[in-house]
């Protein structure tokens, strides 16, 4: 009987059997609660867990001048990742680099390096996520200068052929063995005799090989396209971003992130108002939660810091599968784009204001549009790079700008300084409109005015003897407005002082500096208590008495157009990418002077004096095409600072220079205030920096006549 | 009398000469459930790796059938060979068993001198059109050697140094050439196919008890020496913390389950494996492509077929009744259960990575082609065993008393089992009729 054989063996099959069932069992089991059970948890965490979600960044809107000329916008910026898993057969990822070096003519050091890199990723536990391979793919713009790359368009027979050594790395130019001339210059080829048989060109010093080896190596060179040219630096690039994108079959795993740095394709334009943006830091990221990513860069001054909830709209995001590669969207909520931002600065203008204070080595100029309060340009010196602020500083870049004495990071327009005589014109209205005197009434200038026991000189040592109101503007006497400022008094100035709008906001829109009008009660709170002799000296500008240069070109649009403090403002429309405008910001008038025309009338009378008046301290300003009004100052500022050298001291020890003008005198459209610091003589030295911001102004054909039948420009709108 | 009847005519049984000319000519008809389930499994399979790859190869070379194209005719060739191995005798194998084994081994050899390397293991040979996975080879050679040595050994096989010291020198070279790889899975397979091949084969339990924990320790050191090993180890006992590295797999295969649900989501329609989030969809993790788009249905489907294969192969295995035959069936059956058990174990994420097929069902040449064998070899002593069954076997001696009557128990409950016997006896039990011993 065969089962007394194989009975007993039966039984153990019987076993084996059962283990099988039972690992059956626990199998169907585990299906039973993965598929059943926790089914709809599952589909759930298919959903959620193998999805990756991701910022969707919204573009940065531009800031553009009131005629739509880019001032601050956004290169695209392609990095390039490769997720290792999907290189994870040697094989693989063998070809997928070496397919990567060649396209992006990597050396071959850099291609190890990134190997070793994936392969610790793989055998390590990340394999799932995304290496970097390189940061910055060229595509749409140079590398070197930010100039947007065009097709090039060689010569077919001059332009050198590219070879590209996979060894070195280094792009090498060929030319035929028997060229005689430099492609680039025309300049005569010398032939070296050594193995390579190479050439440099005595000129431009680039050397070309003849055959396709590498002189430094010996490697075999691949000929490679370049069909991009910088029409600024002359370079040559590959579209690296299209090869990539051409050859993605070959590269499995990589992708290529597309971001954007943002760029001032004029960096040193207006790069005070624009300001700059730098990386985010925890305050940011407290006082806006959950709007920056950790890499997040925000405008840090200016506009860009100003108007950064404007600009930087609203990322959106998308959720992906994390099959990197085979991204398929599940979700997606776009992003909604940052606006677009026109200033009212004139960008040509701008560009002349720089001009105009080329020489200067501190200080600041404003143009203002006397109707309306809108900035045209604004200027500050020394300047500085937001180019290089936004990408981060060297070491060597931020230690020169702290070394400056000059503070190139400040604001001149912005801060406030002493503003010497310009500020005469509170106290003259002052006086008019407080019946201190007709404008008539003449007081005497000795050279020097004896009060409280002690002598407040004049400027001009001999005096101006007998002066009237629109003398004492003309020559700028010191003694008529101690005199006058005396019978005003104190904080009766102070109200006419914040009537100009001194010691306020002039409502622009970015970080300003109020400056500071004394008034008794101030003087008192501080350790020297108040003096009577204070009056004098606030009564010219000088003292405690401080404001900017945007606020003095505030005041003086004042009383050139009547009377209207209007609101300054430097920000015209927003607009959305499209160039829908958004919306728009009309001129605000923010007071109205309490002076009668007649008042306004003899000050600007007074003021074109200034100017138009062969002795007067203006006069330096004076333009034959259109009548100029002003007024110069020259405030007293005599500082030292611990350290400073001979040079620096000297500086230091200078008046600060000042002059306020409007034009044309009859049709007032333009304010323009040009501040240097420790600059001189106003007459003498911020005079004609004025007036070549104001015939720039006429050339440009900024200047307007107005149409008498045209109704008065808007003074109020809505915000 | 009346005329007496054929049936109360019936001689005794003494008597009767059989005309075994009739049993000799009669050949068991093929085991078509066993083929059923095969059949049932390499269709769905090639559904299945048709669906896994179509995206990728697109992708990859413009076609979506390119990768379905090449399973289809490893699928082609593999039903040749298992046609082929149906119609030739198991027991010509018997001589070819040394030969295999020593062919395994050198390829074993070779693939670790001249392999491709495939994530940071060797385990192809590359052939002009075809790369083979001697690994693969060895698990059928392994089988076909024990079985070998177990029939030729017959009883002595109960003692300790019959039982071991062959098998576990032939075990220990082929485990230390598939490490070299490293191949774990395969290493783990061919010591669970010696121990149950070896206990089935009536060595004393204790023995393998004893070998159990001294392999238990063994693959211990083996896991804890290789980082790569350890770590998968780790993320399998967390794979949502390892989801990023060495846990996405299973994370991966786990998800892909759960989210088919019962009905899964349609043949063409998963997002796991469509969207290539589920790695190696085609090959070790064809169940997560199942699970996702079939749901608990496709499940229970490849789980029952793979358990009729198991019983089938059990049932063959048991009626074969000559040693080799039976213990090549045995093996055999066990071969493709073990694989398919582990396969799913690794995709449910019970146990750690393996680098395991499915059996029938993956993408994957060497494996389809291997297993395809050794199902038409199993086919074959299905429909050896009823002439075998006489052949082999010399008229037992006449039992004693005391035999008599622990048979009659015995046949008793093969009978009619009851209990947990029954479920222990039941794909093994035996229609009467066909017992020759009965027609005797
Ligand atoms: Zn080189
Ligand atoms: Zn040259
Ligand atoms: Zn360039
Ligand atoms: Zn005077």
């Amino acid at each position: 009987m065969p089962e007394t054989n194989s009975g007993g063996l039966s039984r153990r099959f019987g076993v084996a059997t059962v283990l099988f069932t039972a690992l059956f069992v626990l199998l169907m089991g585990r299906f039973f609660w993965l598929q059943i059970v926790r089914g709809d948890e599952y589909r759930e965490r298919a959903r959620v867990s193998f999805t990756t979600k991701e910022r969707l960044p919204a573009r940065r809107g531009e800031i553009k001048d009131r005629n739509g000329q880019v001032l601050a916008r956004n290169i695209p910026h392609y990095a390039l990742t490769i997720l290792p898993r999907s290189v994870r057969k040697p094989d693989v990822r063998q070809a997928t680099l070496d397919r990567l070096a060649t396209l992006l003519a990597m050396t071959r050091a850099q291609r190890d390096e990134l190997d070793a890199s994936v392969v610790a990723a793989i055998e390590g536990d990340a394999a799932w996520q995304a290496l970097p391979v390189k940061d910055d793919l060229v595509s749409t713009t140079c590398p070197y200068d930010g100039a947007a790359l065009e097709l090039a368009q060689d010569e077919p027979k001059k332009a050198p052929q590219l070879l590209y050594c996979s060894e070195c790395g280094i792009v090498h130019e060929g030319l035929p063995a028997d060229a005689t001339a430099c492609p680039y210059d025309g300049k005569k080829l010398a032939w070296g005799s050594d193995e390579h048989h190479t050439a440099t060109c005595p000129k431009c010093k680039r050397s070309f090989v003849a055959a396709p080896i590498c002189p430094n190596d010996g490697t075999l060179l691949t000929p490679i396209d370049k069909n991009l040219r910088c029409p600024a630096c002359k370079r040559r690039f590959t579209d690296e971003v299209a090869v990539i994108t051409a050859h993605r079959h070959e590269l499995p795993g990589v992708r290529v992130e597309t971001g954007f740095h943002r760029d001032y394709p004029n960096p040193f334009l207006a790069a005070h108002l624009l300001g700059y943006m730098n990386l985010v830091n925890e305050k940011d990221r407290d006082a806006a939660p959950g709007v920056y990513p950790p890499d997040a860069r925000v405008g840090r001054t200016g506009v860009e810091r100003a108007l950064e909830p404007v600009l930087r709209g609203e990322a959106g995001e998308a959720e992906y599968f994390k099959g990197a590669d085979k991204g398929v969207t599940r979700d997606f909520r776009p992003a909604v784009n940052g606006l677009d931002v026109w200033l009212t600065i004139d960008a040509r203008l701008q560009k002349e204001v720089r001009q105009a204070m080329r020489y200067q080595r501190s200080g600041a100029a404003v143009v203002l549009a006397a109707q309306t309060g809108e900035l045209l340009a604004t200027y500050s010196v020394p300047g500085f790079d937001p180019n290089a602020w936004s990408q981060g500083l060297s070491q060597e870049a931020w230690d020169a700008i702290a070394k400056n004495p000059y503070d190139p990071m400040l604001d001149k327009v912005l801060t406030a300084y002493a503003p010497g005589s310009v500020y005469k014109i509170v106290a003259a209205l002052a006086t008019l409109h407080d019946h201190y005197a007709t404008p008539e009434d003449t007081l005497n200038c000795p050279g020097f005015y004896e009060f409280a026991g002690r002598k407040f000189r004049c400027h001009y040592r001999a005096g101006h003897g007998p002066v009237n109101l629109i003398q004492a503007l003309k020559y700028s006497c010191d003694v008529y407005f101690y005199k006058t400022g005396e019978r005003i008094g104190m904080d009766r100035l102070a109200d006419y002082g914040h009537l100009f709008g001194f010691g306020e906001h002039t409502g622009i829109e970015v970080y300003e500096r109020t400056g500071r009008v004394p008034t008794k009660a101030y003087h008192e709170d501080t350790p020297l208590g108040f003096q009577p002799g204070f009056t004098l000296s606030t009564a010219i500008g000088q003292g405690s008495m401080t404001a900017t240069p945007l606020q003095v070109a505030r005041a003086f649009a004042t009383v050139a157009n009547g009377g209207h403090l209007m609101k300054a403002h430097v920000v015209r429309q927003y607009t959305d990418e499209n160039g829908v405008v958004v919306q728009r910001f009309l001129p605000v008038e923010e007071a109205r002077l309490e002076a009668s025309p007649e008042e306004l009338a003899r000050i600007r009378e007074g003021l074109v004096r200034v100017v138009n008046d062969p002795d007067g301290t203006g006069k330096e300003a004076r333009l034959d095409s259109m009548v100029v009004a002003g007024k110069t100052g020259t405030a007293e500022a005599a500082q030292s600072r611990p350290g400073a050298d001979d040079e620096l001291r000297q500086w230091l020890k200078g008046d600060h220079a000042w002059f306020a003008a409007y034009a044309p005198a009859d049709d007032p459209q333009v304010v323009v205030v040009v501040f240097l610091e420790h600059g001189g003589g106003g007459g003498r030295h911020a005079a004609p920096v004025a007036k070549e911001i104001l015939r720039a102004w006429m050339r440009l054909g900024l200047y307007q006549a107005r149409n008498p039948n045209e109704p008065a420009p808007p003074t109020t709108g809505e915000r | 009398m009346a005329a007496t009847t054929p049936d109360m005519a019936a001689p005794a049984r003494r008597e009767y000469t059989p005309d075994l000319s009739r049993e000799l000519g009669r050949v068991a008809p093929w085991d078509f459930p066993l083929l059923a389930a095969v059949v049932l499994l390499m269709g769905l399979g090639a559904v299945m790796v048709y669906s896994a790859t179509i995206n990728e190869a697109t992708q990859l070379v413009g076609d979506g059938a390119a990768k379905l194209k090449v399973h289809l005719m490893h699928l082609s060739l593999g039903v040749g060979l298992l046609v082929a191995f149906t119609f030739v005798d198991y027991k010509k194998l018997r001589p070819l068993v040394y030969p295999a084994l020593l062919g395994v081994i050198f390829l074993l050899v070779f693939v670790i001198v001249a392999g491709v390397e495939a994530g940071n293991a060797r385990r192809w040979l590359a052939l002009p059109g075809f790369n083979v996975q001697p690994a693969e080879l060895a698990k059928l050679g392994f089988v076909l050697f024990l079985a070998h040595s177990i029939a030729k050994k017959g009883g002595r096989i109960r003692q300790f140094t019959v039982a071991f010291v062959p098998h576990f020198m032939v075990c220990s070279v082929l485990i230390l050439l598939a490490l070299f790889q490293p191949d774990f899975g395969t290493s783990v397979i061919l010591v669970v196919l010696m121990f149950t091949m070896l206990f089935a084969a009536g060595t004393r339990v204790s023995y393998i008890t004893l070998f159990v924990f001294v392999g238990g320790f063994l693959a211990f050191q083996a896991i804890a020496s290789n980082d790569m090993r350890l770590g998968r180890v780790l993320a399998s006992i967390d794979p949502w913390a390892h989801r990023d590295g060495r846990g996405y797999h299973m994370v991966a295969s786990q998800i892909a389950i759960g989210s088919g649900g019962v009905t899964g989501q349609g043949i063409g329609y998963g997002g796991q494996t469509l969207t290539g989030l589920l790695p190696e969809g085609e090959t070790d993790f064809i169940v997560g492509v199942i699970g996702e788009q079939l749901g608990a249905i496709g499940m229970i489907l490849i789980g029952a077929a793979f358990m009729l294969i198991v019983y089938r192969g059990m049932r063959i295995a048991a009626r074969t009744e000559e040693a080799f035959g039976r213990f090549l069936a045995f093996g055999i059956t066990l071969l493709l259960g073990l694989q398919a058990v582990i396969n799913m174990l690794v995709a449910v994420a019970l146990i750690p990575t393996k680098g395991l097929t499915l059996p029938f069902v993956s993408y994957g040449g060497s494996s389809m082609l291997v297993n395809a064998i050794a199902v038409g070899i199993l086919l074959n002593i299905s429909r050896s065993h009823g002439i075998a069954t006489v052949r082999a076997y010399a008229p037992p001696p006449a039992p004693t008393a005391a035999k008599r009557k622990k048979d009659a128990v015995r046949r008793q409950q093969t009978a009619a089992p009851t209990g947990w016997r029954a479920l222990l006896r039941w794909p093994l039990r035996k229609k009467r009729r066909q017992t020759l011993e009965e027609v005797l």
